[in-house]
């Protein structure tokens, strides 16, 4: 039984030219009940939607913006922000010391409202010299990212833009809570889009191979605690029942180690990795972690960064990975 | 003194109140101004609950008999309340010390068996709270009801008044 995410069934976007799609109400309504999941369905069907059945699209924004909103309070809760920042800053710190020219642009694909990227321009942690680019295919996320990045007068810009079709290169491409979008082809192909990008121009020109030097995806990590704790902390923490909805289903699809090592080896030239605590840890102090991959020669230095700085230690030893007990096998 | 305690800790509660009515609806990232305000916000609807119920608590007192008798009574009601009150405000300290001071990882156990469980468990402990005042006596279990329903009311009331939709 596949879990669905109400939040990607009600908007669609042509991929090639990000058009937006009209979306029948019953169809959604239809596909939530399909995989069993009826309080999904009655979620949907209490959509507001015109006369012809189809969503009506001024609603669907405002609903998602309310619910990235109040997902972004998670994320503050976590201090996803300093996570990622305790892997970024020696990444960046092992690429400045290398012979890498012109500014260094980190690159937030699947950004909803831009929280990583904004917290990131409103602390200044990664130093100056650091281009910060919001992307995500959601016209109505990215305008409020936008907005909300110009009421604080923070450095950084959002872009619409398809994961699978990146409009902006990058030196490091992050993300937060999306690789569990993406599932069997499309994770791979997610990984591979990186590696295809096209190369940054720098002040010393366009760099000679394309893609970036590195990529680190957060997501919900996979823990048999995984689901349960989601539920306790959407529960609290969330009013929306769509949000609720979308949360819970997003910790019980959430890829496994093993199943983000091997979709991470199709980024061609890019060393795949994941990032753990350094110690054998209970499930209760691992909420998010990230899969990494790195250009070969960054992988030394950053694991000698990360050993003088950070709690956790890199892998990429699948076997290793394999052999560890999870709560499901990978899909 | 009881009465005290309690009434100190339902302030400070109406302030935590005041925070989650607000937490969610802010998509800005420096915000400890609005932060405070929400705070505030949540401490003014929960000193107007607890006026509320310090009128009626003091009616019940002076209208039913003798008042000294009463007074013990109701003080015993709420010395029963703290009991129920005291270890929960003692673990969310204990989380929210976590949370703050402590380094990475406690703070992501804090917030996964603290601060989250915590926060769905409040309205049990509530609950729990009121019946064990309540228990044997007609007049605490009407303070105590009035005084548990003015606790509970602050989020929704501070919710709906300032943070219905995103700011
Ligand atoms: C669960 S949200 C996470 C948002 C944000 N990163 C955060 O942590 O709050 C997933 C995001 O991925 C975006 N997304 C999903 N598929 C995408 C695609 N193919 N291209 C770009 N963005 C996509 C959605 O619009 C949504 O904003």
């Amino acid at each position: 039984m596949p879990f669905l995410e109400i939040s990607d069934l009600v908007v669609d976007h042509d991929p090639r030219t990000l058009v937006r799609l009209p979306v029948r109400r019953a169809d959604v309504v239809a596909r939530l009940r399909d995989a069993g999941d009826l309080r999904g369905a009655r979620i949907a069907a209490a959509l507001p939607c015109a006369p012809d059945g189809t969503l009506d699209p001024v609603a669907v924004d405002r609903r998602l913006v309310a619910v990235h909103t109040e997902l972004q309070r998670l994320s503050e809760e976590l201090r996803l922000g300093a996570r990622v920042a305790e892997v970024l800053r020696p990444l960046l710190a092992a690429l400045r010391a290398g012979e890498v020219a012109g500014p260094l642009r980190v690159v937030d694909v699947g950004c909803g409202l831009g929280y990583l990227v904004r917290w990131l321009a409103a602390s200044g942690v990664l130093g100056p010299g650091v281009d910060l680019v919001g992307v995500d295919f959601n016209a109505a996320l990215i305008g409020e990212a936008d907005r909300l990045a110009r009421a604080e007068n923070l450095d950084c810009r959002f872009v619409r833009g398809d994961a699978f079709a990146l409009p902006e290169p990058a030196t490091v491409y992050v993300s937060t809570g999306v690789l569990h979008h993406f599932r069997g082809p499309a994770l791979d192909a997610f990984f591979a889009a990186q590696a295809q990008s096209s190369p940054l121009a720098t002040a010393a020109g366009t760099a000679a191979t394309p893609g970036p030097a590195a990529f680190c995806h957060f997501d919900i990590a996979a823990t048999r605690l995984a689901p349960i704790g989601t539920w306790i902390f959407h529960r609290a923490r969330m009013r929306d029942p769509l949000g609720r909805h979308d949360g819970v289903m997003s910790a019980r699809r959430t890829h496994d180690d093993a199943t983000l090592l091997k979709a991470a080896a199709r980024a061609e030239g890019l060393v795949p990795l994941v990032y753990e605590p350094r110690t054998r840890s209970n499930p209760f102090c691992t909420t998010v972690r990230p899969v990494l991959g790195l250009r070969p020669d960054l992988v030394p230095a950053l694991q000698t960064a990360l050993d003088r700085t950070a709690s956790g230690r890199l892998t990429g030893d699948l076997a290793d990975v394999l052999a560890r007990p999870t709560p499901r096998t990978a899909r | 003194m009881n009465a005290l305690l309690l009434a100190a800790l339902a302030l400070i509660d109406a302030a935590f109140a005041g925070f989650r009515a607000y937490a969610g609806r802010d998509g800005r990232i420096r915000k400890s101004g609005p932060t405070r305000s929400a705070a505030l916000r949540g401490l003014t609807i929960g000193a107007l609950a607890l006026t509320v119920t310090s009128a009626f608590t003091t009616a019940v007192l002076l209208l039913g008999g003798n008042p000294a008798v009463r007074y013990a009574e109701l003080d015993a009601a709420a010395g029963r309340m703290l009991l129920v009150h005291a270890p929960y405000t003692a673990i969310v300290a204990a989380s929210l010390a976590c949370y703050f001071w402590g380094p990475f990882r406690a703070s992501t156990l804090a917030v996964v068996i603290g601060l989250g469980p915590l926060t769905l468990l409040r309205p049990l402990v509530v609950l729990v709270g009121a019946v064990a005042a309540a228990w044997g006596s007609l007049p605490a279990a009407a303070v105590a009801v009035a005084a548990s329903a003015g606790v509970l009311l602050v989020e929704p009331l501070t919710h709906r008044k300032w943070y219905a939709h995103p700011v």
